[in-house]
C-alpha cells in the first residue's frame, strides 16, 4: 500500500467524522477536530524550530569557528541571542525584563503598518476614489458614480453625533440629512459588503466539500 | 409568676397550667386546702400586686384571694381548724391551737405539700418540745439585739418614735409620714395581719411601718415597698409554697437558736436555712445612676432595702414553647422591624431635553423586556430541517461528478477580465526581450484554505513552470510553508506529466519556507531576501542562494514577478503595501479566496494601482486554467462547487420566503 494511499484513507475517516457533525455533536468529530488542532501545533513548532530558529540562532553559532564573519553579522547575531534570552525571562510572570523585546517588537511592528498603510493604502485609494468622470463611458460613469456615493454614505453612516442647534431643541439641519437620508444608503452598502463577504465564505466551504468529494472519488475509484 | 409543684413528680409548673407539663398528671387532683387558689380578677398580677392587698387596708378582701397559707392564719386565729385539723399531725395541731406568738406561721402549704413535714417523723426533738413552744418570747429576749429588743418589748414605741425614723427616712417620706400616723394604718390592717407583725418583730424593720397606706398620693411603686417584712415572707410563700417559710426572729439570731436537731447532727449537710433579709440586701445605687432614675423615683432612698415593685406587663406570648406566658421579653419587638421612610429627601430638577432623553430610554428598556423571550426548554427533537438540507448539498456535489453528462460543458464559459488580466500578466513574463528573472510566489494561507487556494496556486505554478520561468515560494505562515511545498511539487509533477520534462529542484522550484515576523519580514525580506533565509524549507543552506534558481537575486525587485496567494485581506495588503517603497518594475497579482477578494478588489480597480491582475475563489481559477489552457483540478471541482453553492442559494431563497410567509402570518 502506498503512502498516497494510507494518506487518502486517513483523509476518507477524518471526512466522515467531520461530517458527523450533521447528527449533532458526537465525540467523532470532537475527536477529529482535536486531531487537527494538535497536529497544526505540533507543525508549526517543528516548522518554527526548523525554518526559523536553527538557521537564524544555532547555525550560525556552530559556524563561527569553520568560517570568518563580519562584524555586522555578528553584531546581529549576538542581539538576536540577547533578545531572545530576555523574551525567556518572560517565564516568569512577574519579570520585567522580559517585557524589552516585547515592547521592540511591537514598536517596529506597529511602525512598519502604520507607515505601509499610509503609503500604501490610504493614500492610493483615497486617490482612487476621486478619479475623473468620464462622460463618454456611461458604464464607468455609472461605476464612478456608485463608488463616490458608496464612499461618502458608507462614511457619513458612522457619523452617530447629532448636533443641536444654539436653541438646543431643533436638530441641525444637516445632521437631519445626514441621518435621515444619507445614512440608511450607506448602512445599505456595508449591508452588501458583508453578504458579499459571508457568500465568499461558503464559497470556500463549498470548494471544501467539493475537494473532499473529488478525493472520496478518486479513492473509490481506484 | 407563681409556681405549683406538681404532686406527682415534684417538679415546677406555672401557676396557670391544669396538668403538669412534665408528667401530664393534674396538678389541682391532690392540691390541698392550703394550695394558692389563682388570681381571679387578674391572672396576670404579680407577687407584688398581691402583697398589695392586705395592706391596702380593704377588710372586704375575700379569703379566697389570699394565700392559702395567710388565709390559713386568719383561721387559725379564728380558732376554727376544723378543716386542718384532719390533715395535721397531732403535734402540730397542738401546736396550732395554741397562741404560741413564736410560733411559726406554720403556713399549710408547706405542710400539706412536703409529705415529710406531714408525716411527723423528721418533726426535731426542740420543735416537738412542748416547753420549748410554751416558752415566752422573754426568754428569747437577750439573744436578740438590743436595737431589736427596744422594738420587741414595746411595738408601739417603733411607731411613735419619731427621732430614728426621720432620721432614716429621706424627706419625702418623713412629709409623707406625720399626715399618716401609725395608729390609722395599724387600725387599717386586717386583725389576722396585727396578728402576724406583732409576733414577728424580727421581720418588720422600724421603716417598714411607714404608714404608706393612709398616704393617697405616694406612688404605687412605694406602696409596694413599705410591707417589706410582711412582704417577703408572702412573696416567698406565694411564689413556692413548698418553700419553708421564714422563721422568725431569734432563728435568724445564732445566739438563740435552740439546740441543733438530730437530723442535723446526722445528716453532713443540713437543709438550707430560708434566705433571711440579712442575706440579701440590696445594694446602694450609685450617685449617678441614682440620677438618671425617673422623676418619680429618684427621690427614693438610695439604700436599697426596698425592692422596687415589678413591672405590670400583660402582655402573653402566643407562639413557641413560652406560649401562654406573661411577662416574656418580646422576641422580635416593633421597633426594630425593618421600615421605610416616608419623608421624601429631595426632588430631581431636569430639563426639558433631558425628560425626552429619559423617555426614549425608558421605551428602549421596555421594548428590551418585550423582546426578551421567556427561557423555555425545547423538547428533544431530530434535526430534521438540518439532515434534508445536508442531504440536498451532498446530492448538489456528487451529482456532477457521477453524471457530468447531466450539466454539459463545465462552467464558466466566460473568463473575467481581473482573471484575464492576471493570465496576460504572467504571460508577458515569457515574451521576448523581457529578462528571465525567477516569479516569487506567496502563499499566505492556511491548509484549512488548501481546497479553495491550491487549485488556484498551482495553475499559476504550472503557467510559471510552462513558461520556463522558475518559482520561488515563501510561505507567511507555518502551516503554509508545507503547502507551498505541496503546490510546487504538484505542479511540476502535472507539468511534467504533460510536456514530459522534468523540472529539477533549486533549478526551476524553490521553497524558502517560513517567513517569519509579519509585516517587519517582509520589509526585511523585499531589502534583503539572502540576510532572512540562510537556507530553504527542507534545509538545504549550503550555497542556498548560488543555485540557478535564485542565482542574482538581491532584493524583491530582483524577481519577475509577485504573486500573492492569500486567504486573508490583510496578508495580501502587507505585501502590497510594505513592497510599495521599492518601485519594482515587475507586475504583482492577487490570488485570493472568494471572501477576501472583495476587500482587495480595491488594489486592482484603482488606476494606476499596484496589483495587475487577480484571481478570486475557485470559479476564477476555472477561468483562469480555460484561459491558459491548463485545465486541472480548479475546473475538475467547479462543477460540484457550483452545484453547491445553486443548492445554498435556492435553500436560502426557499428558507426565506416561507419566513416571510410565518412573518406576514403572525401579523394578521
Amino acid at each position: 500500500m502506498s503512502t498516497d494511499l494510507i494518506g487518502a484513507a486517513v483523509g476518507l475517516a477524518l471526512t466522515v467524522m467531520i461530517l458527523s457533525y450533521v447528527l449533532g455533536d458526537n465525540p467523532l468529530f470532537r475527536i477529529a477536530m482535536y486531531l487537527f488542532v494538535g497536529v497544526a501545533a505540533g507543525y508549526a513548532v517543528v516548522v518554527a524550530v526548523q525554518n526559523v530558529l536553527i538557521p537564524q540562532l544555532v547555525a550560525p553559532v556552530l559556524a563561527l569557528g569553520s568560517q570568518t564573519a563580519d562584524v555586522g553579522a555578528l553584531t546581529l547575531l549576538g542581539f538576536s541571542w540577547l533578545l531572545a534570552l530576555l523574551f525567556l525571562l518572560k517565564l516568569h510572570p512577574a519579570n520585567q525584563i522580559g517585557r524589552i523585546p516585547l515592547a521592540l517588537l511591537a514598536g517596529v511592528g506597529a511602525a512598519v503598518a502604520i507607515g505601509g498603510a499610509v503609503t500604501g493604502t490610504l493614500l492610493p485609494q483615497t486617490a482612487a476614489t476621486a478619479f475623473p468622470l468620464q462622460l463618454s463611458n456611461l458604464g464607468a460613469l455609472a461605476t464612478s458614480l456608485i463608488v463616490a456615493g458608496g464612499v461618502i454614505a458608507t462614511l457619513l453612516t458612522f457619523h452617530y453625533g447629532v448636533r443641536f442647534s444654539a436653541r438646543g431643541a431643533e436638530v441641525d439641519p444637516v445632521a437631519r440629512v445626514v441621518t435621515t437620508a444619507i445614512a440608511p444608503v450607506g448602512q445599505v452598502f456595508i449591508g452588501l459588503t458583508f453578504g458579499v463577504m459571508v457568500a465568499g465564505l461558503i464559497a470556500g466551504a463549498a470548494a471544501a466539500l467539493a475537494e473532499r468529494l473529488s478525493v472520496v472519488r478518486s479513492l473509490l475509484g481506484q | 409568676m407563681a409556681v405549683v409543684r406538681c404532686p406527682h413528680c415534684q417538679k415546677p409548673n406555672p401557676d396557670f397550667l391544669e396538668l403538669c407539663q412534665y408528667c401530664d398528671q393534674s396538678l389541682r387532683e391532690d392540691a390541698g386546702p392550703a394550695e394558692p387558689p389563682p388570681a381571679a380578677a387578674n391572672p396576670a398580677a404579680s407577687s407584688w400586686d398581691a402583697l398589695e392587698t392586705p395592706t391596702s387596708g380593704d377588710e372586704a378582701q375575700p379569703e379566697g384571694d389570699l394565700p392559702g397559707w395567710v388565709s390559713a392564719l386568719a383561721e387559725d386565729d379564728a380558732a376554727a381548724p376544723s378543716e386542718g385539723a384532719p390533715t395535721l399531725p397531732d403535734w402540730f395541731s397542738s401546736l396550732s391551737t395554741e397562741d404560741a406568738p413564736v410560733a411559726s406561721p406554720a403556713p399549710k402549704a408547706f405542710e400539706a405539700d412536703d409529705p415529710d413535714a406531714t408525716s411527723g417523723q423528721s418533726t426535731p426533738d426542740w420543735f416537738a418540745d412542748p416547753e420549748a413552744a410554751d416558752a415566752p418570747v422573754d426568754e428569747l429576749q437577750p439573744a436578740l439585739p438590743d436595737w431589736l429588743s427596744a422594738l420587741r418589748t414595746d411595738p408601739t414605741t417603733e411607731y411613735d418614735a419619731p427621732e430614728p425614723a426621720a432620721s432614716a427616712l429621706p424627706e419625702w417620706l418623713q412629709e409623707a409620714g406625720p399626715e399618716a400616723p401609725a395608729e390609722a394604718a395599724a387600725e387599717a390592717q386586717p386583725a389576722w395581719l396585727q396578728d402576724l407583725a406583732e409576733p414577728d418583730p424580727a421581720e418588720v424593720a422600724p421603716t417598714e411601718v411607714a404608714p404608706t397606706e393612709a398616704a393617697t398620693p405616694e406612688p404605687a411603686w412605694l406602696a409596694s415597698l413599705a410591707p417589706l417584712g410582711a412582704a417577703a415572707a408572702l412573696s416567698d410563700a406565694d411564689d413556692d409554697p413548698v418553700k419553708p417559710p421564714p422563721q422568725p426572729g431569734p432563728a435568724d439570731d445564732g445566739e438563740a437558736l435552740p439546740p441543733a436537731p438530730a437530723w442535723a447532727l446526722e445528716d453532713e449537710e443540713p437543709p438550707r436555712a430560708p434566705i433571711g433579709e440579712d442575706d440579701l440586701s440590696q445594694a446602694e445605687l450609685p450617685a449617678w445612676l441614682a440620677a438618671m432614675r425617673p422623676t418619680e423615683i429618684q427621690g427614693a432612698p438610695h439604700s436599697g432595702e426596698q425592692p422596687e415593685p415589678a413591672e405590670g406587663d400583660s402582655y402573653e406570648e402566643v407562639v413557641g414553647v413560652l406560649a401562654g406566658m406573661r411577662g416574656v421579653l418580646r422576641a422580635e419587638p416593633s421597633v426594630v422591624l425593618p421600615g421605610k421612610a416616608a419623608n421624601q429627601i429631595h426632588t430631581l430638577t431636569a430639563t426639558e431635553s433631558q425628560n425626552k432623553a429619559a423617555q426614549v430610554l425608558a421605551a428602549l428598556a421596555r421594548a428590551e423586556v418585550g423582546q426578551a423571550a421567556p427561557a423555555t426548554r425545547r423538547p428533544f427533537s431530530l434535526p430534521l430541517l438540518r439532515w434534508l438540507v445536508a442531504a440536498l448539498m451532498l446530492l448538489a456535489a456528487m451529482v456532477p461528478f457521477w453524471a457530468p453528462e447531466l450539466f454539459g460543458e463545465p462552467a464558466p464559459l466566460v473568463v473575467g477580465s481581473e482573471t484575464a488580466l492576471a493570465a496576460q500578466a504572467i504571460e508577458d513574463l515569457g515574451r521576448d526581450g523581457t529578462p528571465r528573472r525567477p516569479v516569487l510566489m506567496v502563499i499566505d494561507y492556511e491548509p484549512g484554505q488548501a481546497a479553495e487556494l491550491s487549485p488556484v496556486a498551482e495553475v499559476f505554478a504550472r503557467h510559471i513552470l510552462r513558461l520556463g520561468l522558475p518559482v520561488v515560494a515563501v510561505g507567511t505562515a507555518p502551516g503554509s510553508a508545507g503547502v507551498a511545498e505541496q503546490v510546487l511539487t504538484r505542479s511540476a509533477q502535472d507539468m511534467s506529466n504533460v510536456s514530459g520534462f522534468d523540472y529539477e529542484p533549486y533549478t526551476h522550484l524553490v521553497n524558502l519556507g517560513y517567513l517569519p515576523g509579519g509585516g517587519v519580514g517582509v520589509v526585511e525580506f523585499a531589502v534583503d531576501p539572502r540576510r532572512v533565509f540562510l537556507s530553504d524549507f527542507s534545509g538545504h543552506g549550503d550555497a542556498l542562494w548560488d543555485q540557478p534558481a535564485l542565482a542574482g537575486v538581491e532584493s524583491l525587485s530582483d524577481f519577475g514577478a509577485l504573486v500573492i496567494v492569500s486567504g486573508s485581506p490583510e496578508g495580501a495588503r502587507a505585501w502590497i503595501e510594505q513592497t510599495a517603497f521599492i518601485n519594482a518594475d515587475h507586475p504583482i497579482v492577487i490570488a485570493a479566496s472568494a471572501g477576501a477578494g472583495p476587500l482587495l478588489r480595491p488594489y486592482l480597480a484603482s488606476q494606476g494601482g499596484p496589483v495587475d491582475g487577480m484571481v478570486t475563489g475557485l470559479r476564477a481559477a476555472a477561468q483562469y486554467e480555460r484561459h491558459a489552457g491548463l485545465v486541472g483540478d480548479a475546473t475538475e471541482r467547479w462543477s460540484a462547487t457550483g452545484g453547491i453553492l445553486l443548492m445554498a442559494a435556492i435553500v436560502i431563497l426557499i428558507g426565506n420566503v416561507l419566513a416571510g410567509l410565518s412573518r406576514l402570518r403572525l401579523r394578521r
